[in-house]
């Protein structure tokens, strides 16, 4: 597996915790205790999940010894928005054109 | 055919994922998908044409097809599907240029869940050989980190599939 830091972003982006984290940061800085609040999960696991998003530098954790508070960091999305700016589009629009092909076929008699 | 990509749904997989949901049963959705007079009808962004040379529609078939820009250039591309489960599931691995990236392989897995008539599309993009996106890093260089943080929702489709 690549370990280029564009590859370790989408790979940390690829679970659903971890995306349910992210979107909780979306709104500001929160800490390990806030984040695990949502989910059925031990501190250790989230803590695990976080390691990966840190590794992927898309979070960073405060060197305040207390509450260390994590928070988003906006490069790596700089890159995936890159390429989102291509396959986003790309995907509505050809989906925007496949649900008229549907509605197109579903007012024919089937078959 | 086994391959020595990750596997399928595996957490470490970079992906890109789009969803939607269409008004018909799975059964049409996935004939969208692989009857090659229906798919381009609908294959590539707005003032794109989609001509198909080949499509072998079936597990280890081949598939060429041609995107056409608005402005005139041409994208070949070349696919090889890998699982064919009609109409629940399609595989095929991916190789040129969806726009821009001539050398672009990655795969594409599709899954389609009817629910009351309705089908919910789910599909992942799961990138071979990131290595190969520098040219798509560069063009997204001058984009401003908040425009970027917005447009993260688009990679963030709620929790319904916590549980995978």
């Amino acid at each position: 597996m690549s370990t280029d830091h564009l590859s370790l972003a989408l790979s940390a982006l690829a679970h659903p915790v971890r995306r349910d984290i992210l979107a909780n940061l979306m709104s500001g800085e929160r800490t390990v205790t806030e984040l695990a609040d949502p989910f059925d999960m031990t501190g250790p696991a989230i803590t695990k999940h976080l390691k990966v998003l840190e590794r992927a530098g898309l979070i960073e954790r405060s060197r305040d010894a207390q509450r260390r508070p994590c928070k988003l960091r906006a490069d790596p999305f700089r890159e995936i928005q890159a390429l989102l700016r291509v396959y986003q589009p790309f995907w509505d629009e050809s989906f925007d054109k496949l649900d008229i092909l549907l509605a197109k076929e579903g007012n024919r008699v089937e078959e | 055919m086994k391959s020595d990509a990750p596997p399928i749904g595996s957490d470490a997989t970079p992906e890109l994922v789009f969803e939607r949901l269409f008004n018909a049963p799975a059964k049409s959705v996935f004939r969208a998908w692989t009857d090659p007079t229906r798919l381009v009808q609908w294959w590539g962004p707005h003032g794109f044409r989609t001509t198909i040379e080949r499509m072998d529609v079936r597990v280890g078939g081949t598939w060429s097809y041609i995107l056409h820009g608005p402005d005139g250039v041409q994208y070949p591309n070349t696919a090889v599907f890998e699982i064919l489960e009609p109409p629940h599931r399609l595989v095929f691995r991916n190789t040129g240029g969806h726009i821009q990236d001539k050398h672009l392989t990655c795969r594409m897995v599709a899954t389609f869940v009817e629910k009351q008539q309705q089908t919910q599309v789910k599909l992942r993009m799961q990138f071979q050989s990131i290595d190969r996106l520098a040219s798509a890093k560069q063009r997204g260089a001058v984009e401003g980190g908040e425009q970027s943080l917005e447009r993260l929702a688009a990679l963030l489709p709620g929790s319904e599939c916590r549980n995978l």
